[in-house]
């Protein structure tokens, strides 16, 4: 009995883990002329966020060359996503540091709080 | 019986069935922190410092580790612990004549119980020879931290950042919240705006009667910024912020002391003889801003230039120029050196008055400080940091920086770290 479970066990683990095959056969002609049928149009199965695409370029980019700025492709920004070009820069643990301590031997209050946007990378 | 028996073999089972769940979770929880560890990419870190003040006043080491690990490309976790040990001395104002008797600590015991009466302010000891000199109390701390912050990006990949920060000294606690938001202006992610907020709550330790009795006092600080980045080339970026502080509550510095003049003898003329040691006084609130530049650019020998410009203004006359200009030299492909130079000039606040001049008397009523750090002076900061990558993955930190005051503070500290990434 015991032997006859195992194969049974070991038949179902097989077909399990088998590279599961699917035939189409298409449907036998018919004879007769065929008939028209209505079909209804396909629902779709859950609804898409729709996210509102920014600007590409940018809104200003009129007057953008004025002000010194090149356009920058997302392709072109291997520099800017280096860590020195962040703004707490390569070591961001001694700038974390040497804040702590002008911070406490200097009466200057914020203006440190928020990084730049960088590359964009992520 | 059976009935209790089998109450209580419902209970254990329920208990068990409880545990068996809390372990589960558990498990589940360290499943998906080990599954995210080992798709996802971070990093570890520790850092250690070492901080000295000239004349052998304090010394700080501290400690941190952080770990930075990004869930896919949607969410950035950080997290960082600290553990701080503060000794040596501060410099404050005391009496600079022996107590010789007991009749004589009596007396000045009856002058401070006098000026009590014409002030509200605290007033703390009395030298018959109205001589009070600069003294280094001494004093020793440890604080501990820790630090949270979690970053998200949405579809737009706009960034949402909040964070909690708490830490904990013998006689100071201190709580904070932030949240900032970054939205990016268009498609190829050239310009991006930014917004954020936090509080900060503390608690500390303030002598109420002389230095006999303590009490706990509190005040809450307010910080927003705004701030607007452009990308200005492939390579190079600025960024420009204007932010704004609040503060309110306890925002003396129950350590320091001043010397106030009492008219005791009611004569309409204050002499030296009724100069009393009294704790100093800041108003209960205080409200600053600025404006701050940032310019990164990288130039064509592959060295990379930070020059940062801040200014601040707040109401209590305080009003500083900050400039910081860091280098990123590589050296190798292993080693990179990191010069650090950096000015700052500060106004002094109203209240201020330098403990070394002859104007250093308040009188009964008014605000007032001579804590250095709310002086007018300037300061140089000079640092030369270097990260070495001596295999894939790993990188060994190590700064060295010297700290002058115009006002013959000084400092200096040296840091040491490693990171893993992965």
């Amino acid at each position: 009995m015991k032997t006859a479970w195992a194969f049974m066990l070991s038949v179902c683990s097989c077909v399990s883990l088998a590279e599961v095959k699917v035939f189409y056969t298409p449907p036998v002609q018919a004879s007769s002329p065929a008939k028209s049928v209505q079909t209804q149009p396909l629902k779709p199965v859950a609804k898409l966020e729709e996210v509102k695409p920014l600007p590409a370029p940018s809104e200003l980019a009129a007057i953008e060359p004025l002000l010194g700025i090149e356009p920058v492709k997302p392709w072109q920004k291997a520099v800017l996503a280096q860590p020195a070009m962040k703004p707490a820069g390569r070591l961001p643990s001694v700038a974390k540091f040497n804040q702590k301590v002008f911070s406490s031997k200097e009466n200057t209050r914020g203006g440190t709080g928020i990084g730049g946007g960088g590359c964009g990378c992520n | 019986m059976v009935a209790i028996n089998t109450c209580f073999g419902r209970l254990r089972s329920r208990d068990l069935s409880r545990d068996l769940s809390r372990g589960l979770t558990l498990l589940l929880v360290l499943l998906l922190l080990l599954h995210s560890v080992w798709v996802g990419a971070g990093e570890w870190s520790y850092h250690a410092l070492y901080y000295a003040e000239g004349d052998d006043r304090v010394t700080v080491e501290d400690h941190v580790a952080s770990v930075k690990h990004s869930f896919g490309v949607d969410y950035d976790l950080k997290m960082d612990v600290g553990y701080d040990a503060i000794s040596g001395a501060s410099p404050t104002l005391q009496s600079n004549t022996p107590v010789l008797t007991q009749q004589d600590a009596e007396a000045r015991q009856q002058k401070v119980a006098e000026a009590d009466k014409q002030t509200d302010k605290l007033i703390l000891a009395y030298d018959p020879n109205g001589d009070y000199k600069k003294r280094n109390v001494e004093l020793e701390d440890i604080r501990r931290s820790i630090n949270v912050s979690l970053l998200m990006r949405d579809e737009q990949r706009n960034e949402t950042t909040l964070g909690a920060s708490y830490s904990k000294e013998e006689d100071y606690t201190s709580s904070s919240a932030s949240a900032s938001r970054l939205w990016w202006a268009d498609r190829r992610k050239n310009r991006s705006y930014s917004a954020g907020v936090s509080v900060i709550y503390n608690e500390s330790y303030v002598f109420s009667d002389g230095y006999a009795d303590q009490y706990i006092d509190n005040n809450l600080m307010w910080d927003a910024e705004l701030g607007v980045n452009q990308v200005l080339s492939d390579k190079a970026h600025v960024s420009l912020s204007a932010y704004i502080n609040h503060d309110i509550g306890y925002l003396s510095n129950h350590y320091q002391t001043i010397v106030r003049g009492i008219d005791l003898d009611n004569n309409q003329r204050i002499e030296r003889s009724e100069w009393l040691l009294a704790a100093e006084q800041r108003p209960d609130s205080r409200t600053g801003g600025g404006i701050g530049a940032l310019h990164v650019w990288q130039w064509q020998s592959g060295i990379t230039s930070q020059l940062n410009y801040r200014y601040f203004d707040d109401d209590w006359g305080i009003a500083s120029h900050t400039l910081n200009w860091a280098l990123d030299i590589p050296i190798s492909q292993q080693l990179t050196l990191l010069p650090v130079a950096r000015l700052y000039q500060q106004q002094a606040a109203f209240f201020y008055r330098d403990a070394d001049s002859d104007d250093k008397v308040f009188n009964a009523r008014q605000y007032g400080s001579s804590d250095q750090r709310l002086g007018d002076y300037h300061a140089w900061h000079a640092q030369l940091g270097a990260q070495w990558r001596p295999v894939q993955h790993w990188q060994i930190d190590s700064s060295l920086a010297l700290y002058q005051q115009s006002n013959d503070f000084s400092a200096w500290w040296l840091m040491l770290g490693a990171s893993y990434t992965y």
